[in-house]
């Protein structure tokens, strides 16, 4: 019966659509007194034309945007203010908010909000939402400016919010992507974040959930500070690659899970700070320059079942010692270089995570110079089999076997297959000919 | 010049102890590069780390030997003198014998990329800029070893003493070097730091090379905080252009002080 209801509303609303035909400059009137003179419940569809902004929506009303309706801020502080409950922003091209100043989008003290498929560009902050409630932001873009992030604003910022839903954006070019400052209850989900300084920054947050975003070139993908209560599953996070860079950094937060993820060529994939009752567990880490990085103390930290492969570096603790297991089962190291008698899928020796570079390291942080240099990978291995090095972390039940690619299908890569043939090929060709004309010459 | 050119592709090429070396480095480096997962993307990885530092291990190695070696063979078995009789100037006389040998080694070189690349392929690697570079700059190592190899091969007396020299260089250069920087840099004052790491990619091809490699795939954060600025330079077209000019410098010289050897050889021949 309740569905029922719902049903109706876009029925009868239907009946009470008006349509506003933009033109330039004169068209700002129409708009905001269209919406002025119109009734709660009522939709609007915007005709294609660029509307003066800024707008301000004070009642719950929908409004449909066709292709090219656009809102062109001109420099005003908040583009469209959004100051009422169940508006529902739909297709608009939002732009040109104040530089240092002011968002795309203001939602303020609302609830029951949706923008969706709006694109925000040239603006400081994209959605600024301010003590919202069950605030729908879905499958936007937003653009900020080519300027330093310093700069810029942030995509997605959510101040003492609730119930936000965040999915399917597309944000670049921000200072942070997604920003939950005292945020509660928020769902972030399928969201692309790249050429940002933080891709997603938690900030006093508290129960949410991160699920499968990709974040991409930022400085961090994913900065968690004084937050608590979030699972962050099946994430790829990748080229984090600044010297700052962190893939995810969890500094002073508590009962975070992080599982499934991939983390992707990052300078460090993983910092933990002072994180306490987390579990790090099925998550890839490929190809970073450091995998796990642990800083002070991580007090109840399970570290398990995940994918250490062709890190330079697969451990660096520099606080308190952690656990690579949880009494069962540990990691896959591809380091470890392993036994495994009794066929139980579990290395009879512990892998111990020792490195001579890193010791090196800590002592003169300058050596870092010479990360994988000939010299010192040669001293690394040798050292490895001669001296038994104080060991950095211990996992004693090491797993020998490993599942990669489970998504991903192999890509044939037909121009490295040229690029190998030319070259094959034509060395074969100056070796025979080189040989053959010595021959005929000696002859 | 020309003459020169084949002449020294000839006799290096039949050389049989250089073809055992180009089947062993086409197969060590298609089995690491095969062996090290598909990680070899666009940034420095611990695969990309493994194929270069191969290179960097071999390729100096190779190139000092079979360089000096000939030379001094040359040299011992008087064939040097005979050459150095023929109204030949002696400016195209070491070209050609620089490029001969160039020739002949980055064939060498060729074969293992390429096999290493096939391989690659076979285990269902993608195309990456660090394959191509990767192989540019072991090309650019091979240049300059070979332009130091001729002049060790000249100065030498005999065969013996060019080996003796020759392993000596490469051991100093790829093995001991890093670790003398090292102790010096515990040694020194804390703001020499980037000094002390400048001066010693500048004299050091080896060196040079890896620092390029890194630099040149964009992945400098590698070198760490300490080094950021000098990092961001090194990425930037000055710093490349600078990493070019150091390796010109590097070829140049050698043949240089070969071609005033030679002069000197002519006016005694």
């Amino acid at each position: 019966m309740r569905s029922l209801f719902f049903l109706l509303i876009p029925i009868v609303t239907l009946l009470f659509t008006k349509t506003v035909y933009g033109e330039k400059i004169e068209a700002h009137k129409q708009l905001q007194q269209a919406i002025d003179e119109a009734h709660a419940g009522d939709v609007l569809i915007v005709k294609k034309g660029i509307y003066k902004g800024p707008i301000i929506i004070h009642k719950p009303i929908h409004l449909i945007a066709e292709p090219g309706a656009v809102v062109d801020g001109e420099g005003s502080e908040y583009v469209v203010t959004i100051r009422a409950p169940r508006v529902h922003v739909e297709g608009l091209t939002i732009r040109n908010s104040a530089y240092g100043k002011g968002a795309g989008v203001l939602i303020q003290k609302s609830s029951h909000v949706t923008l969706k498929h709006v694109r925000i560009e040239h603006v400081h902050y994209g959605v600024y939402v301010e003590k919202g409630t069950n605030i729908n932001l879905l499958n936007n873009v937003i653009r900020g400016r080519d300027i330093h992030f310093a700069q810029r604003g942030n995509g997605i910022h959510l101040l003492k919010t609730s119930g936000v839903v965040v999915r399917e954006n597309h944000i670049s070019r921000v200072q942070d992507g997604i920003y939950l400052d005292w945020a509660k209850h928020t769902m972030i989900e399928k969201n692309e974040v790249t050429n940002a300084r933080y891709a997603i920054h938690f900030m006093y947050a508290e129960d949410g959930m991160a699920k499968e975003n990709v974040l991409a070139e930022n400085i961090n993908g994913m900065m968690m500070m004084m937050s608590k209560q979030f699972t962050i599953g099946y994430n790829t996070i990748a080229k984090q690659l600044d010297y700052r860079g962190y893939g995810a950094l969890i500094y002073d937060s508590e009962h975070v899970v992080m599982h499934n993820n991939t983390f992707r060529y990052n300078s460090t994939a993983l910092s933990l700070q002072n994180a306490r009752h987390c579990h790090v567990k099925d998550n890839e880490f490929i190809g970073n320059y450091r995998a796990l990085h642990s800083l002070y103390e991580n007090p109840n930290i399970i570290v398990v079942k995940n994918k250490f492969l062709g890190n330079m570096e697969d451990a660096l603790i520099q606080g308190a010692p952690i656990t690579f297991d949880d009494g069962i089962k540990g990691n896959y190291w591809d380091a470890y270089q392993f036994y495994d008698f009794n066929d139980d899928g579990v290395g009879d020796t512990p892998h111990r995570i020792r490195s001579m570079y890193s010791r090196l390291l800590r002592k003169w942080p300058s050596v870092q110079f010479y990360f994988q240099s000939p010299a010192l990978s040669l001293l690394d291995t040798t050292e490895s089999f001669f001296t038994q090095a104080q060991a950095q972390g211990e996992d004693r039940f090491p797993l020998i076997e490993v599942d990669r690619n489970k998504n991903e299908t192999i890509e044939r890569s037909w121009k490295l297959l040229l690029f190998g043939s030319i070259l094959f090929v034509s060395s074969l060709l100056m070796i025979g000919y080189g040989r053959r004309m010595t021959y005929e010459k000696n002859c | 010049m020309n003459t020169a050119i084949k002449y020294q592709w000839m006799m290096m090429i039949r050389s049989k102890w250089l073809i055992t070396f180009a089947v062993l480095f086409a197969v060590l480096s298609s089995t690491v590069i095969a062996s090290s997962g598909h990680e070899a993307s666009g940034v420095f990885t611990r695969s990309t780390a493994a194929l270069l530092n191969l290179s960097l291990l071999l390729v100096p190695l190779v190139a000092l030997l079979a360089g000096s070696l000939f030379i001094a063979g040359e040299k011992e078995d008087g064939r040097l003198s005979l050459i150095l009789t023929y109204p030949v100037s002696t400016h195209s006389l070491t070209l050609g014998l620089y490029v001969g040998s160039c020739i002949s080694l980055w064939t060498v070189v060729a074969l293992g990329y390429g096999s290493a690349s096939i391989a690659l392929f076979a285990t269902g690697g993608t195309w990456s800029t660090f394959v191509f570079l990767s192989f540019v700059f072991t090309i650019v190592l091979t240049s300059i070893f070979l332009a130091i190899a001729l002049f060790v091969g000249l100065v030498a007396s005999n065969r013996l003493q060019a080996l003796g020299i020759s392993l000596f260089i490469w051991a100093f250069s790829v093995l001991f070097y890093e670790f003398i920087v090292l102790f010096l840099l515990s040694v020194v004052p804390k703001q020499w730091t980037i000094f002390l790491f400048a001066l010693s990619i500048i004299l050091n091809p080896v060196e040079l090379v890896r620092v390029w490699t890194v630099a040149a795939l964009k992945s400098s954060a590698l070198f760490g905080p300490q080094l950021y600025e000098w990092s961001k330079w090194a990425e930037s077209a000055s710093g490349q252009l600078t990493f070019i000019a150091i390796a010109c410098i590097w070829i140049i010289v050698p043949l240089f002080l070969v071609n005033v050897w030679m002069k000197r050889g002519k006016r005694y021949a």
